[in-house]
Parts: structure tokens; sequence; C-alpha cells
């Protein structure tokens, strides 16, 4: 049973549960092997909630059977779904990978949580990160580095790099990521697994442990573009307690529509993936420097199949691609600045044991609980706002910003969507990065300039390096486009099989076979 | 740009984190390393640029002014070691 369900999708899952071809039960419990069995080497989970989690199955398994309309109609009725340690789940320990937040277990449950509990998924555990999101590699985590489950001796990408090794390695059948500045992308990339960042505003911050308040944005990370689409529809939506969050997203259409799939995540017959009339820009320029040869190659030979699909291919420029870094980081460390300001000693997690005084808790506690990259983006931040720095360095930023949000305006008069790598390269061997930290910013440059502008960027995987790690390549669409990047996308994986391929489980036909239609 | 100690030295104190002494110069070297690789963007022309803070909403949002329970006070202590009476116990901050 368990390598039956391994390679699943969610959607998949979710319907074989609700046609009674599995349990819930059974479903959660495949997880849960699956985790005892690779956990040991790969580190993806921070807590798993076994007990929790089985309960939590039951109760789902049992409300169908008794013929619950809500959860018969849900795409993810009783799939095993593991969220990053930054998000607040009720009861469950949310760490941000960081000392200073111990054993915090919080009182309340994120809305994205709320919502994936109505639409009767199970949380089977909280994943690793690169401390409160800062990193790309996952080895700034209080609790261990996470390895690529491709090649135990590389780096699974961060910040969500739990979570994206948990689903390549089968320990998770779709997990949450959040994304500020590339954190969903990259590590799926690296992971060889599909991962959305939601256009900014799409889905709910509240509950989401803020690192750049304007960049940052959850969003899913599943074995496909379909499963992605499944977790917008039930996770996105205007929400009353995130002041930043949309208002009216859902009239615009279905995230699961644009895939192909009605709204309980069965499959329309007839869906093509036709791409007609869409043109899909391509950087030729950008892409000549700075970018291996693999992942150069694979992002062409998917614009060539897509044009297969009626795509239209254009070249489009992005000078503005030297600012992007700078900026991007300038604005996250300011903001950091000041989020993490709330992190204190007093309300929870760590407090340092020696002080004299209230400033001396403050300043050991901090000390003593945060990493080290973290402490030096907050100073970081600390300085790029303090009084004769403002203008030469945030406000710099802010403007930096507004110019690449108005060339992205006008890249999109030319295109529908765009094709960039999601990283430089396939994923780096561990440590090397923590030796160079400007090398390891350097690995964003293709994802933060979405952030910058709000905009919905999908990552999937497009082919495979020399040595035999996944490359993923980005469609990034305007605004509100998120439906679009999902359509593309979703139509690329029509006519390929890069996303089939797993780690370990490469030669499993039969179950392969199950998760096609 | 170079980043002196005591600009190290005044940057943690504002952000209230304790740097040991090693780690005030490793910070300082980091610092420096970091500002003059955003020296780039002196390279863009922004003259006459609105600084842009967010990117789709362009009103504020508004809420009615409803009381209602969010957290008890016993759940929210639930994550407090140091505690007494239902308060957070710190070090006294008025002589």
């Amino acid at each position: 049973m368990d390598s039956s369900i391994m390679p699943m999708t969610a959607l998949d899952l979710s319907q074989q549960i609700k046609e009674g071809k599995f349990t819930a039960i059974e479903a959660t419990k495949s997880v849960l092997n699956q985790i005892k069995a690779a956990e040991k080497s790969i580190n993806a989970y921070i807590t798993v909630c076994e007990e929790t989690a089985l309960n939590r199955a039951v109760e789902i398994q049992q409300k169908l059977e008794a013929g619950d309309k809500t959860l018969l109609a849900s795409p993810l009725a009783g799939v095993p779904m593991a969220i990053k340690d930054n998000i607040c789940t009720k009861g469950i320990k949310t760490s941000c990978a960081s000392k200073i937040l111990g054993d915090f277990q919080p009182f309340y449950n994120g809305t994205v949580i709320e919502r994936l509990k109505a639409a009767g998924v199970v949380i089977i555990g909280k994943t690793n990160m690169d401390e409160f999101a800062m990193g790309s590699t996952t080895e700034t985590s209080y609790y261990g580095e996470t390895k690529n489950p491709w090649d135990l001796g590389r780096v699974p990408g961060g910040s969500s790099g739990g979570s994206a090794a948990a689903v390549a390695a089968g320990e998770a059948v779709c997990a949450l990521g959040s994304d500020t500045g590339g954190s969903i992308r990259q590590p799926a990339a690296y992971c060889g697994v599909t991962g959305l960042k939601p256009t900014y505003g799409m889905v709910s911050r509240y509950g989401l442990i803020a690192y750049a308040s304007s960049l940052d944005q959850i969003g899913p990370i599943g074995r496909r573009v379909e499963d992605c689409a499944a977790i917008m529809e039930v996770i996105s939506g205007w929400d009353e307690l995130d002041g930043t969050s949309l208002p009216d997203i859902k009239s615009k259409g279905s995230f699961l529509q644009a895939v192909g799939c009605k709204a309980d995540g069965s499959r329309e017959k007839d869906f093509s993936g036709e791409l007609r009339g869409i043109r899909i820009g391509i950087p030729e320029t950008t892409l000549k420097k700075g970018v291996d040869e693999d992942v150069r190659e694979a992002l062409f030979t998917m614009a060539e199949q897509l044009k297969t699909q009626g795509a239209e291919l254009c070249p489009v420029s992005m000078d503005f691609l030297d600012y992007v870094l700078p900026a991007y980081y300038i604005i996250a460390a300011a903001e950091a600045s000041s989020n993490l300001s709330r992190f204190d000693g007093v309300r929870y997690g760590y407090r340092a044991t020696e002080y004299e005084d209230l400033t001396q808790m403050y300043e050991r506690t901090r000390g003593q609980g945060f990493g080290r990259e973290v402490k030096k983006r907050i100073l970081l931040g600390t300085f790029a706002l303090s009084a004769g720095y403002y203008d030469a360095y945030y406000k710099k930023a802010l403007q930096a910003k507004a110019v690449i949000k108005e060339a992205f305006d006008r890249l999109f008069q030319g295109c529908d969507c765009l094709l960039l790598p999601a990283a430089p390269s396939t994923a780096p061997k561990l440590g090397e990065s923590l030796t160079d930290p400007l090398k390891m910013y350097l690995s964003d440059i293709f994802t933060v300039s979405a952030n910058l502008a709000g905009l919905p960027a999908l990552s999937l995987p497009s082919g495979f390096d020399r040595q035999g790690m996944p490359i993923g390549t980005q469609i990034i669409g305007p605004a509100l486009g998120d439906r679009l990047v999902l359509k593309v996308g979703h139509s690329f994986q029509k006519i390929t099989d890069y996303h089939q391929k797993s780690p370990g489980i490469k030669e499993d036909k039969q179950a392969q076979g199950k998760g096609e239609q | 740009m170079e980043i002196t100690k005591e600009m190290v030295s005044y940057t943690a104190g504002l952000s209230r984190i304790h740097l040991e002494e090693e780690e005030t110069e490793e910070m300082g070297k980091a610092l420096s390393e970091f500002l003059n690789y955003v020296e780039a963007l002196n390279q863009l022309n922004t003259e006459g640029v609105e600084p842009l803070a967010h990117i789709l909403l362009s009103e504020n949002v508004m809420r009615q002014d409803v009381v209602r329970q969010s957290s008890t006070v016993e759940e929210i202590m639930e994550n407090i070691d140091a505690k007494e009476d239902g308060m957070p116990v710190v070090p006294r901050t008025i002589d």
C-alpha cells in the first residue's frame, strides 16, 4: 500500500479516498511510515504530529463515510500535508527554526490552516526552514540542515527547504511554504517539485510569522501544478484579519478550472491544455551570463515545448535585473528589523538566564536566541533605517522597487507571461553557501523580482543537469495572473514527465501510472 | 562604505542585540561587504521616482470597531515560563 500512495498527487489521492479505494487513515499512516523511513537522512521536519494526524484522519474518514457534503466536495479531503514551521498552528509547536521561539505553541491557527482544516486536510507536521526564512539553503535552521532527497550531500534550497524536501521524498503529499524572495520556488526547483508564489495579497498572511511583510506570501508546494491549483482554491481569498489581502479575487475564476479540474478536484474530460494566443516572453540576453548551461538549455527546451501547445514566443528584455538583489535585501532587512523586534523573551520562547536589568534581558535574549544570519539582517535593516542613512538605502530601495514594477508593467504589454530560471544553477553542496553569503544571495537573482513587484510565479521541474539534479523553470505572470501561470504550467506537465520523476522511486512505473489520468 | 566597530555596537544597541567581541568584528565585516554590494543601486537613476511601498492596494482598509474575544489570558500565559498572578515577570523597569 505504501508504495502505491507515495507517488500519488493530492488530487488523485483525495479522489480515491472519496471513492473508497483508500481510507484517509491509510493515507496518513503511509506518509507517517515514509517519514519514519526517510527522516533520519533528510531531516525535513522539525515536528511530526503523529497522534493528532491519525486522530484527525479517523475523524475525516468517519465524516466521509457519513456523507459529509463539505468534505465530499473538497479537492483535498483526507490529504496529508506538511506546513512550514513559520505558520501558526494551534497547539502545535511553531518555531521558525529559531532558538528564540523555544517550544512556542500558538493559541490560534493561521487563516490558511483554518481553511485547510475545513477542506479536510490532515496536517502531518511542521517543516524545517532557514531561521525566520532568512536563507536560501535551509542551513541556518537551529534544528540542523535539511538534505536534498536527490543527493544527500546537497542542500534542498530554502528557505522552505523542509517543505520541498518532504514532498520530494514522499514524506508529505503536498505542503505549504512561504516565499519572501524565492523561498518556495527555489527549493521546489532544487528538489524537483512544483511550487507557486501567488500574487501578493492572494493568500492571507494572518498567522504567518512575518519576515518582510511587504514581500511575504504563503503558497503551495506539490508534485504537480494541479495540486498547487487545488491548494490555492482552498487557501486563497480575502481575509478580514489581513489588511493586505485582496478583496474579491474568487469572482475572477477558479484555480482548479484553469488546470482543467472541477471544484471537487475531478478532471474535466476534454481539457486539452492548448495555449493558442498566449504570448510567452523569453529574456534571451538575460540568460547569456551567470546561468549554468544546463539550466539555460532546460528553459529553451521548455519554451519550444510550450510552442507545440500553441503558445507564441517573444523576446523580452529585463535590464533591471542588476538592481533587484540590492533593493530586495535592503527592503527585506529593514522590514525584518522591525518585525523581529517582538522577540524579546517576555511573552514566549527563550529568555536569557543571566541579566541585571530589562535592557540587558532583551539584549542577551536576542543575542543568544537569534542565529548569525538573522542578527546580521536585523543589524543591516536597523542601519538602513537609521537617521542619516534612510534616504541612501531604504528610500532608494523603494524607488528601485517602483522602477522594477514599471519595467514589469511595460514587459507585460508585450507578452502574457515570461519564463525565467528558478535559480542560476541546481542545488549546491552542503556548506558551500555558508562560506560565501553574497554567492548565496545570488541564487535568488531570478526569484526576488516577482516579490518586489508582487507577481505570481510558478516554479516547475523542467529537466535534469548532467549530475542528475533537478532543474526548475519559473513562469511569471502579471499581478492576478495566477490562473494563467497555473494553466501554462499544467499544459507543460501534460506533455512532459519531469514532474513524475522522484528520487529513489524512479522505477515505480505502476504507481506512476496511477498518478496519471 | 566602511563600518567601524563603534557603528556596529551602536546599531546592535538600537537593535537590542548583545554581540560578543568577535561577533562585533565579524558583523562589521559582513555589513561593510553588504553595503558595498548594494552600492550598485546608485547606478540606477531614480530622480523624481516616488518610493513604492504597496503594489496593489491603493486605499486603506477599514473594519467595524467591534469588540470580540480573541484569546484568553490562560491561553496566552501558557507560553510564558516567568509569570505571577496571570502576568509575565520582568526585571524592575522603574526605580
